[in-house]
This record gives C-alpha cells, sequence and structure tokens, in this order.
C-alpha cells in the first residue's frame, strides 16, 4: 500500500496518458469525419487530409479580422454579456477557472521538459511542481473558487431561475455537474495531502480554504495519507469520465465555439 | 423510404452542430414558438443533425454516441417537419452566443431532404411549376408585364440602353395586389431621372423559392437564364424591391456561378437612399410603423436607410414596435413556410401584426412585396383597416387610406 501511495502520481500520469492517446485516436477520427464532410462538398481529399485542405483556407475576412473576432467573439462573448450578464459571468468564471487549473496541472507535469531548455533558474523550475510554493498554492485555490461560484451561478439558472428555454437533459447537466465535483473534491484533496505530509501551518495557509477544512478534519485522526490516496483515485476517475465523455457533451463547444463564433462574427454585415 | 443523406453538409456545418452549446437561447425568439409550436426550432434541428450525423457517419463515435444517449434515431419525417416549417428568419443566428451560420446550415438540411423527397409536397408540385414556366404561379411569361395594364406613360422600357435595370420578381409582377409596388417604385425612379428597363417576359423566378426549398440545382438552372438576360441588356445597375431577389441576385449568383454577375445589384431602399436628395415625397399626416423583412434587415444589416427615408416624407410620425431592427419578428412569409404550412405562416404574421396594432400606428410600412402580402391578410383575417405599403408607394403618391 504504501509503494502504491509513493506511486500515485506516476499512476496518475500513466492513466491520464492512456486517457489521452484513446482521446487522440478519437480526435482523429474526429476530424477524419469532418473531412468528409469538406471533401464531399470540395470534391477534394477525405479525411484529416481535407480538413488540413480546409485550414489552410484563408477566412474570408482575413486572419487580422478573424483573429481580432476570435478574442472578441469567442472568448469575451459580448453577445452572451447583452443577453445574460449572469451567464456571462458564469462562463467567464468556469471557462478561466477550468482552463487556469488545467494549465497549472500541465506546467506541473512539465515544467522540467518545458523550461529547461530556456535556461531558467531550477529553482523557479522546481517551483512549478511545488504544492506549498505560496503563489501557486493561492492560485490554485483561487481559479477553484472562481470556478465554482461560476458553477453555482449555473447551478442557479438552472435549478432555482429555471429560465424556461434553458434545457436541462441529463447530458447537459451531467457534465456541468461533473466538473464541479472534480473542483469541489479537489478541496478535501487537498487538505488531506496537508495533514499527510504534515506541512507547516505557516505554509498550509496559503491553501486558504483547504488549510481551514484540513483543520476542521484533524481530530478525525484517521490514516490520512490512505485516505487522500483513494480520494485523488475518485478525483483521477471523475476526471478521465471528464475527458472522455468531452466528445460526446455539449463541451465540445469549449474547442469548436471559439473558432464558428470567430468565423460567423467576421462576417456580420455592418448595419446601416 | 431514402436514408437523410449527410453529403451537403460543408465542414463548417459539421463543426457548427458540435459547437452548438445548447444554451436555448434560440428558443424563444424562434417565430414557430410565438405561433405556439416548438418542433422547429435551432435547438431540435440542431440536435436532431447531430444525432443522425453521428448515428449515420459517426463510425467509432457512432455507437459510442448511442451508448452515451446521442445516436437515438430521428425520424426523417420529423426532421423534415421542423426544416421545413422554418421561415428561415435567422433571429437563431442573430442571438446564437457562438455566431453559427443556421441559415446556412438550415439551406444544407433542406438539400439533404430535398435529395431524399422528404420536401413537402406543395413545395415539390411548385418546384415544378417554376421549373416548367419559369414563375411561382405557373402564368404564361408575357403575364409578366401585367403590372403595367392601365398606367399612363411609361415611357420606354426596353432594357437595352438602360440605366437602370428594375428587376420586378414574381410576386410584384403576377399578383394583382402587388402591383402597386413596382409601379410605385418605377415612378420614383423616373422621377429621378433615370431611364428604367424591365426584362419583362425574359425575367424567369430569380430561383430563391427553390434554393431554400432545397431544390439548387433547378435555382441554378433559373439563374443563368437571368444572367444571360441582364448581362444582354448592357444595364450597369440591377435594382429590385423584393429583398430575396435582392439577396439571391447579389450574393448567390456570384457563388452560384462562381464569377460576377457584372452588374450592381441594390436594393430599392439602398437606391432610393443614395438619391434620396431628389426625392420629393407628399406630405401626408399619418403615423406609421416599420416592419424589418428578414432578408433586408438580419441578412444584410439593411435597418436605418428606410427609416431615414420615411423621416423624409412631410407630416409621417415613425414609431417602433416593441421588437425592431436586429430583434423584429418576422412575418411568417419566408422560407417557403406558406407552401407547406399555410395556417402556421398566418399565425405568425397575426402576431406581428398585433405587434404592429400596440404601437397605435394608422399603417405599416416595408421593404418587400411578401411581407406586404403577409400583414395584409393579417390585417383582413383580423378586421382592423391597418393596411401594410411598401416603402415605394409611401414614398410617391399618398396611399388611398
Amino acid at each position: 500500500m504504501e509503494a502504491l501511495i509513493a506511486d500515485r502520481l506516476p499512476i496518475f500520469w500513466r492513466v491520464m496518458g492512456v486517457v489521452g492517446l484513446v482521446m487522440a485516436l478519437l480526435a482523429y477520427r474526429y476530424l477524419w469525419l469532418l473531412g468528409q464532410g469538406y471533401a464531399r462538398r470540395a470534391g477534394e481529399a477525405g479525411g484529416v487530409r481535407g480538413v488540413l485542405a480546409a485550414l489552410r483556407q484563408r477566412p474570408a475576412a482575413g486572419w487580422r479580422r478573424w483573429l481580432r473576432h476570435l478574442w472578441r467573439d469567442g472568448l469575451l462573448h459580448p453577445r452572451l454579456y447583452q443577453l445574460d450578464r449572469l451567464r456571462w459571468a458564469a462562463h467567464l468564471a468556469v471557462l478561466g477557472g477550468f482552463f487556469g487549473l488545467m494549465g497549472l496541472s500541465f506546467l506541473a507535469a512539465v515544467s522540467d521538459h518545458f523550461f529547461r531548455p530556456l535556461a531558467l533558474d531550477p529553482a523557479f523550475i522546481a517551483a512549478w511542481r511545488d504544492k506549498d510554493q505560496p503563489f501557486l498554492a493561492a492560485l490554485h485555490e483561487t481559479l477553484g473558487l472562481v470556478l465554482l461560484l461560476g458553477g453555482l451561478a449555473m447551478g442557479w439558472r438552472r435549478l432555482a431561475r429555471r429560465e424556461p428555454h434553458l434545457p436541462n437533459e441529463g447530458m447537459d447537466v451531467a457534465v456541468v455537474a461533473l466538473i464541479l465535483f472534480i473542483t469541489a473534491q479537489g478541496y478535501p484533496l487537498e487538505s488531506m495531502r496537508l495533514l499527510m505530509e504534515q506541512v507547516p501551518p505557516e505554509v498550509a495557509r496559503y491553501s486558504y480554504l483547504a488549510w481551514p477544512l484540513a483543520r476542521l478534519l484533524e481530530p478525525l485522526g484517521w490514516n490520512w495519507a490512505a485516505w487522500h490516496f483513494w480520494s485523488f483515485q475518485v478525483h483521477v476517475v471523475a476526471s478521465v469520465a471528464l475527458f472522455l465523455y468531452w466528445p460526446f457533451s455539449k463541451m465540445m463547444h469549449v474547442v469548436l465555439g471559439p473558432p464558428v463564433a470567430a468565423t460567423g462574427a467576421a462576417e456580420v454585415q455592418p448595419s446601416r | 423510404m431514402k436514408p437523410v443523406d449527410f453529403s451537403h453538409l460543408s465542414l463548417r456545418d459539421l463543426v457548427s452542430l458540435d459547437a452548438c452549446t445548447r444554451c436555448g437561447e434560440c428558443i424563444p425568439v424562434c417565430p414557430i414558438v410565438g405561433a405556439g409550436e416548438d418542433h422547429a426550432t435551432a435547438f431540435v434541428k440542431i440536435d436532431q443533425l447531430q444525432r443522425e450525423w453521428r448515428r449515420q457517419d459517426g463510425g467509432m463515435l457512432g455507437p459510442l454516441g448511442r451508448l452515451l444517449g446521442r445516436g437515438r434515431r430521428v425520424d426523417p419525417q420529423d426532421m423534415a417537419a421542423a426544416s421545413y416549417d422554418c421561415t428561415l428568419c435567422g433571429h437563431c443566428a442573430q442571438v446564437c452566443p457562438v455566431h453559427i451560420d443556421t441559415h446556412h446550415l438550415w439551406l444544407s438540411q433542406r438539400r439533404q431532404l430535398a435529395a431524399a423527397d422528404l420536401a413537402p409536397g406543395n413545395l415539390q408540385a411548385t418546384a415544378a411549376t417554376v421549373a416548367r414556366t419559369g414563375n411561382i404561379g405557373g402564368r404564361p411569361a408575357e403575364d409578366r408585364m401585367a403590372w403595367l395594364a392601365n398606367v399612363d406613360a411609361t415611357g420606354d422600357l426596353a432594357p437595352r440602353g438602360a440605366d437602370v435595370l428594375l428587376f420586378v420578381g414574381c410576386l410584384s409582377s403576377l399578383y394583382p395586389q402587388a402591383f402597386a409596388l413596382p409601379r410605385a417604385l418605377l415612378t420614383l425612379l423616373q422621377g429621378l431621372g433615370l431611364r428604367v428597363g424591365v426584362l419583362g417576359p425574359e425575367e424567369v423566378c430569380c430561383g430563391f423559392p427553390l434554393y431554400i426549398g432545397g431544390r439548387a440545382d433547378e435555382a441554378v438552372a433559373l439563374a443563368r437564364r437571368n444572367v444571360e438576360a441582364i448581362r444582354a441588356s448592357g444595364a450597369p445597375l440591377v435594382v429590385t424591391s423584393c429583398p430575396s431577389c435582392y439577396q439571391t441576385l447579389r450574393h448567390w449568383y456570384p457563388d452560384w456561378l462562381g464569377e460576377p454577375l457584372g452588374p450592381r445589384v441594390v436594393h430599392a431602399v439602398e437606391l432610393l437612399a443614395e438619391r434620396a436628395d431628389g426625392l420629393r415625397p407628399a406630405a401626408r399626416p399619418l403615423r406609421v410603423t416599420y416592419h424589418d423583412p428578414c432578408d433586408l434587415g438580419r441578412r444584410q444589416g439593411i435597418y436605418e436607410l428606410p427609416r431615414d427615408l420615411l423621416r423624409r416624407v412631410p407630416g409621417l410620425e415613425l414609431v417602433e414596435m416593441a421588437a425592431n431592427r436586429e430583434n423584429a419578428l418576422c412575418c411568417g412569409g419566408g422560407g417557403d413556410v406558406e407552401m407547406a404550412r399555410p395556417e402556421l405562416a398566418q399565425a405568425m404574421a397575426d402576431r406581428r401584426f398585433a405587434q404592429a396594432l400596440e404601437t397605435g400606428a394608422e399603417a405599416i410600412v416595408t421593404a418587400c412585396p411578401q411581407c406586404t402580402r403577409a400583414l395584409n391578410a393579417a390585417a383582413r383575417r383580423a378586421r382592423r383597416r391597418v393596411p401594410t405599403y411598401d416603402l415605394a408607394e409611401m414614398l410617391t403618391a399618398p396611399p388611398e387610406h
């Protein structure tokens, strides 16, 4: 068990490697399907070659205008702001929180390979892997909090305000619930890590939500290493489920929405 | 029954299906919902297309998609009903946070459905009529000049050598209740000192109703006939009062033919706005509201030009409906819905007419013969003396009110 616990990160990354491979296969298949659509219309090569041929085309509005719309309409979404400010804020919070946490996790995993060629200070490189580095600890907590608040706003719209046009089908709710579960579960997980590693309070306090929770849990006196290990496995399984469900859920809009929005917005006729 | 063939969906169409956030913003603005039905919203249609595409072409994604609840079979008849009950008003695209080009998507969908013989029977019959006679009414080509009957002193309307070619369109050429529009426009253009020509029997349907019905090949065949006649006239400018003809001639013909049309194509509103200083509209103390035609407003972005022209009419008071400009309600006259489900088109027109009544306007002004027709029919059903006029009529002789 101790060996298993000690190996939890390598296990995590092996699982994520397999998931990544499956996702890459799905992505290839998806591109191939899209290529069929393009090929049939353009009478050109199908599959991924068709998609690449389509991508080589210049946007009708030109790249500069397209990129401006990618930033404006694909990420900032002024139209969403006009429609519903709460929805806009929730969307931005979930998007920013999710990708912020993803980015931090990614940098923690690859900091060695990513930063070493740049000949940066080894302490700087190591800091990205250090969960107790004050700035990163506080940033993790904040991004998680932002994501959760965005999720709560979403939940309020769906379940309390119950906007009549908002579809609440299982697949729509499930994927949002999964993201929120993974995020919320991150806090007790971090608390258990702080207890397991007996991180001193002057360091642990930068995890400003997980640390108070850890102090609440501490009197229970459980085997925090085991609890942390199994909680971590739940975190991994939920994350894997999210990534595998992604292509079949509404979350595909996260990947495809911005380019479609940029293309559509760039074509809008000026009002006169 | 033939399976629905998805070969007409472009890469962008397919990507758009998965770019949909399923947020439902398109549902409340859909005129179908306003008419008491919900089977043809953008939300429903995208969901149907996505599921059926994945089911038919999904390969590895297909079985997994079905396992995860996204692969339930869609009844092709349901898909056809949803597609052909849509007025193509573009309001869904207007509010879509992802800017999905729903108009293109719906046209692609209709091409597949038509190829699978799933288009409504009335629409297929109309398509056959247009292919046979060159117009939606199945009338002889000579009737294209019927709108000029009983008109004094029209001058030389030969197309060759004209400053501007008036593309009259089927509705204004062939249906007596719409004759006032081309007559008024002719008066206005000649009043501006322009030599106006018309194609007369050489003009055929622009192809719009066929194209939006999914019969692209037949539409292109009509386009070739019109293009040949337009180019032969040598006119540098083509003007039309129909937003559908305008969209087709200006944007779709070059796309269909793979080359520029040649002469510039403008809607009557654009030409009149360009030459507004030459207009001398008669005074009329009338309270009017302007209805934005979908194909001129949301599709072309023309909102202020007609309003500016109306403000030039002395004594005219312009009041706005609750839903105006980008958010204007559809009159139900678009998308060939009238051919497939006339009662649904009427319900939409009644709703828009009721909104016009709320303004206290004595008349409605628009810039589309089809909207004019739909709203006048709604007034008759409501037994209200609030007529709808085309903008050109409002800028010429005072209408009988």
